[in-house]
């Protein structure tokens, strides 16, 4: 089946737009909802619950909120980077989605139709540039503001995610080692087994090859996504709301839109590229890809869109709950420690993973190993290693053991005990 | 301020217990012999107040060196000034400033007080010797305008600094004020600049200002000259900035203002500036019968309310020389230490908050919600519990009250495992506590910091074992004490203190709680049941006394404390044998703890002020009166 061409390609990828635009501000409506349920099911009360069958048209109040109420102006600000800014907030997350695939391609009267709204071929070249742009929104935000609330915010916030930015796009190189190149659609039938026609592909989730990548990407994204524990920019502690602090009605409403938005993004993207995207794990039946002379391998058809549809949506759903799980869990770092985090531990362990990776690709290709399940078995083995190095030597167990236990005090803590310490004294 | 790490005399986590007071008149007391010795004509009338405290009257111009003298030799060691108030007695006798004093190596509490007179009310600051009077004599002056020769920033505290009607607790200054009504509001709203900023803090903004700007064209507070403004513009490097936390803020727990100048995130320097719940708690309280001054206490740590009823009733009672009965006693003990939970509970739950950690919040909320429904059961209040009354309390307790209690105590040790879960071995909990706002076991004291706050500097001392009231000597319990003196061990030492308080609970209610009344059966001080009111003539006609002139408390003076769950909360409390206090004072832990936040914020970040100041534990009820 060929894919499509000439108008029908355009009247398709119109559609497409709209759809999942529409699908993704209701996703995000959703993950509102969804995040207050966790919060509410972690914190031991009932989470929203009085607008609809269980509070789900809560988000929907919400947003009626949020475009009813008065819209303020500081006189300090600066008017035309004030507007500006809650659109560059919400933007890029928004237009991050349009290269996630997140189904089987579609057959159809047409041709085959890809799941994914632009194909682009910079593939995630494109993730990492328009991430980049979420920046602006914080700095136009807190400094158009005028208040010294938000200006240490959107510093605060600047710092921090162009930290984390280098951190995320060196923690992506591996894959680029493994892949052979940046196309999205590539990564997930790298993730799938091929025999036969085409590339040879690895066949197994990057999650376990690329162990390391994974849980740096996961933090990196989390840091992207100025959730707690980096949640610095706003900081309610200290900065009150920090960039936003200022913005009031839908123009506030815009950076919180965004802000789930770019989780929801954040978690889509660590599916696609860790996770096998819209890949139903155990079964070869959904393995379908579409080589670059736009051969199609592997039998799509309109069921198989629909559960790989779902596969996806479940494993972002998950990586959501994780995200949700870790917010209502964590304290917050430190300006301070969030950098040394970023600058200290992230960008140089992904330089140094990168230079892992590449010479584990060399060793393994000068070996002959079959680019297949046992090269991925080896990478695999190699990042159990590096893990187990990551959190006893240079983490020194903290992560895994509890800190308290650890630190350079160790447990002579008179604190902890103080029956059996020198208070002891005071039993009466 | 003493430069040693230790404390010299007071080893790291010695349980500080106090030592009976000698037999004999006043002047036989070790302390005061010594000052007759030394200062032989500086020291005047000595007597012992009501719970056997030695006072000492000096002559106001020595007594920095009595101070000086009590804290450095050995053999007095009063290492803690814990506290420093006025009291005006009325009818033209002079004016009081007591210091009160407590020895942790000896054991041992004094009360130097100085009389000046009336045409010059001064005495030599002591802050030279106590950081901690620094903010104590700033509110002398403040109520009654007495200066401290010396003081290095003698402002007012908790007025206005541009207040004018005089010295509000000064028993000439009327309870209403002096102005009229139109006139106070037409002040409190004033928007110039002087109304709404501090004299210092305007100075600091045009220093800042005036480093990269004209300073002619500066909008100048009228102390300043412009040669001023250059100087200190020039001794800026950078450029820093000014910037308010609260009074409206989240993390201020009330209405507190912190100014900070910063450099970057780092704090170059940090101002609290008070006073915006101040309500004149003690004024107010001078005008009030023993009794009616219940409701009053109860307003200033909201946050553990039974604190303070139980503490002014026990001063009172101290006073009136009654002993409560057993009942009372265990069922005080009770509400002490739920209100101890209750208060340590809402620090935890905050100071998660703070720090990001939403859940923990809720957790210990929902525990507090179970006392709150405790009090509410007994006393109908869940805030402003109101429970004390001189001789006893309110009502007796309900009916599976204690049932109640104890299905509690069964079960928050389950909810304190679970906060410890969350953040006890929390490696980002312990990146933002560890090492920060660290106080020395000497800098602590001289700071007069109390409770947990001291105790996490690793100094035992706990009212509960120093001085023991309310038999707290019977029960078995242990005084948690840090190490570092940082926000983690204050952290660890308030987990560990509900524990404690757990396990003073299990105590009470396993030996039960005695039968026989609640109230002391003294007719002089509680009122007769109904049913003997209306059938016997001389109940009728105590209840008639007690109703109309209310309840008369003999002349004398104490200076009462207990441990609060903040800190040592003392009640300076004079009467001349009237049915009103003639000085009501509140010795607030928050207050002096507070006080403590420039020095231990300094050259820390901003989140780091939101950590300490949350690790402080202060209620705004208490600081502002």
């Amino acid at each position: 089946m060929e894919t499509l061409t000439g108008a029908h390609f355009v009247w398709m990828t119109i559609f497409k737009v709209v759809l999942f635009f529409t699908l993704l501000m209701l996703m995000v409506g959703g993950v509102v909802m969804f995040e207050r349920k966790v919060a509410g099911f972690i914190q031991d009360r009932s989470g929203p619950n009085r607008v609809g069958p269980w509070g789900l048209l809560q988000t929907m109040a919400d947003g009626i909120k949020f475009l009813l109420k008065e819209e303020t102006y500081p006189d300090a600000a600066q008017a035309v980077f004030y507007l500006l800014a809650p659109v560059m907030a919400m933007v890029p997350a928004t237009i991050l989605f349009a290269v996630i695939p997140f189904a089987s391609p579609l057959p159809t009267g047409w041709g085959l139709v890809h799941m994914i709204v632009a194909d682009v071929p910079v593939g995630f070249l494109y993730v990492l540039a328009i991430g980049s742009f979420g920046v602006y929104g914080v700095v136009m935000a807190g400094w158009s503001s005028g208040s010294k609330y938000a200006f240490l915010g959107g510093m605060r916030g600047s710092a921090q995610m162009i930290s984390y930015e280098v951190g995320l796009a060196l923690t992506l190189v591996p894959i680029v080692l493994l892949g052979g190149g940046v196309r999205i659609p590539d990564l997930i039938s790298l993730q799938q087994g091929f025999t036969g026609q085409g590339p040879a592909t690895l066949g197994m989730w990057l999650f376990l090859p690329l162990g390391v990548s994974f849980l740096l990407f996961f933090i990196t994204g989390l840091a992207e996504t100025k959730r707690i524990p980096f949640d610095l920019p706003e900081a309610e502690a200290e900065l009150i709301a920090g960039y936003h602090t200022e913005y009031s009605a839908m123009k506030f409403g815009m950076f919180f839109l965004g802000e789930y938005a770019h989780m929801l993004t954040t978690a889509a993207l660590i599916t696609v590229f860790f996770l096998g995207g819209w890949d139903i794990p155990f079964w070869h039946g959904d393995n379908i890809r579409v080589l670059a002379d736009g051969t199609v391998i592997g039998d799509p058809t309109w069921w198989k869109t629909v559960l790989t549809f779902l596969s996806f949506t479940i494993k972002t759903s998950l990586l959501v709950t994780v995200f949700v799980w870790i917010r209502w869990t964590l304290p917050r770092f430190r300006y301070d420690q969030l950098m040394e985090l970023g600058w200290k531990f992230v960008i140089v362990a992904a330089t140094a993973y990168v230079f892992v990776v590449a010479g584990s690709v060399l060793v393994l290709d000068r070996l002959g190993v079959h680019f297949g399940l046992p090269y991925a078995a080896i990478l695999t083995g190699v990042n159990v290693v590096l893990l187990g190095l990551l959190l006893f030597v240079v983490d020194r167990g903290r992560l895994a053991r509890g800190a308290a236990y650890t630190v350079t005090r160790g447990l002579g803590r008179a604190s902890r005990r103080s029956g059996t310490g020198p208070a002891a004294a005071g039993r009466s | 301020m003493p430069e040693t790490e230790t404390l010299p005399g007071v080893a790291a986590g010695e349980l500080v217990r106090g030592s009976p007071t000698p037999e004999g008149p006043a002047d036989d007391h070790p302390s005061v012999r010594a000052l007759r010795e030394r200062f032989g004509e500086g020291v005047g009338r000595t007597l012992f107040d009501a719970i056997h405290v030695p006072v000492v009257v000096v002559v106001p111009e020595r007594v920095r060196d009595v101070l000086e003298f009590l804290r450095d030799d050995e053999s007095q060691s009063y290492e803690l000034l814990l506290d420093v108030m006025g009291a005006d007695l009325g009818g033209g006798r002079p004016l009081q400033v007591w210091y009160q004093l407590w020895s942790l190596r000896h054991g041992r509490m004094l009360r130097v007080v100085a009389e000046p007179p009336w045409d010059d009310l001064a005495v030599p600051t002591v802050t030279g010797l106590y950081r901690t009077a620094d903010w104590l004599e700033r509110e002398v002056y403040d109520m009654y305008g007495v200066t401290f020769r010396g003081h290095p920033d003698l402002r007012r505290i908790l007025m206005p600094e541009n207040y004018a009607e005089g010295f509000p607790l000064r028993k000439d200054f009327p309870l209403r004020g002096r102005f009229s009504r139109a006139e106070q509001v037409r002040r409190a709203l004033g928007e110039g600049l002087e109304d709404v900023y501090a004299l210092w803090e305007l100075e600091l903004a045009a220093g800042i200002a005036g480093a990269d700007r004209d300073v002619e064209s500066l909008d100048l507070p009228p102390r300043l000259s412009p040669e001023d403004v250059g100087h200190m513009a020039r001794g800026l490097e950078g450029e820093k900035m000014l910037i308010n936390i609260g009074p409206q803020h989240p993390a201020t727990h009330g209405v507190l203002r912190l100014v900070l100048e910063l450099d970057g995130e780092r704090v170059v320097q940090c101002i609290p500036h008070l006073g915006y719940l101040h309500t004149g708690f003690e004024k107010t309280c001078e005008y009030r019968e023993w009794n009616q001054v219940v409701p009053y206490t109860d307003r200033m740590d909201y946050l553990a309310p039974m604190m303070y009823n139980i503490g002014y009733a026990l001063a009172v009672e101290s006073l009136l020389e009654i002993e409560i009965t057993p009942r009372c006693r265990v069922v005080r003990v009770l509400l002490m230490e739920l209100n101890r939970i209750l208060g340590h509970l809402l620090w935890l739950g905050t100071t998660g908050i703070d720090l990001g950690a939403f859940t923990v919040f809720l957790y210990t909320f929902q525990e507090r919600e179970r006392i709150y429904n405790l009090h509410e059961a007994y006393c109908g209040g869940r805030i402003t519990t109101s429970v004390t009354r001189v001789g006893g309390m309110v009502a007796d307790l309900p009916v599976g009250w204690l049932d109640a209690v104890a299905e509690f105590v069964r079960t928050l040790p389950e909810t304190l495992d679970q906060v410890e879960d969350l953040l006890t071995n929390n490696a980002i909990w312990l990146a933002r506590t560890e090492d920060i706002g660290v106080m020395s076991a000497a800098e602590a004291v001289n700071h007069g910091l109390t409770g947990p706050n001291l105790r996490a500097s690793g100094v035992a001392y706990d009212v509960r074992k120093a001085r023991p009231y309310l038999g707290y000597d019977e029960y078995d319990f242990d005084v948690p004490v840090g190490e570092h003196g940082d926000t983690y061990d204050r952290y660890m030492v308030r987990v560990e203190e509900m524990r404690q308080s757990v396990r003073i609970l299990e105590q009470a209610l396993d030996r039960g709680v005695p039968d026989g009344p609640i109230n002391v059966q003294d007719r002089r001080v509680v009122l007769p049941p109904k049913s003997e009111a209306m059938g016997n003539i001389d109940s009728m006609i105590s209840h008639f006394k007690l109703v109309m002139e209310g309840l008369q408390v003999p002349p004398g003076e104490v200076w009462y404390s207990v441990e609060a769950s903040k800190g040592e909360l003392g009640f300076g409390i004079i009467s001349d044998g009237g049915n009103k206090p003639v000085r009501c004072r509140f010795r607030a832990p928050s207050f002096v703890n507070l006080s403590a936040i420039s020095t231990m914020v300094q050259d820390e970040l901003v989140a780091d002020v939101i950590a300490v100041n949350a690790s402080l534990d202060i209620v705004l009820g208490e600081i502002d009166r």
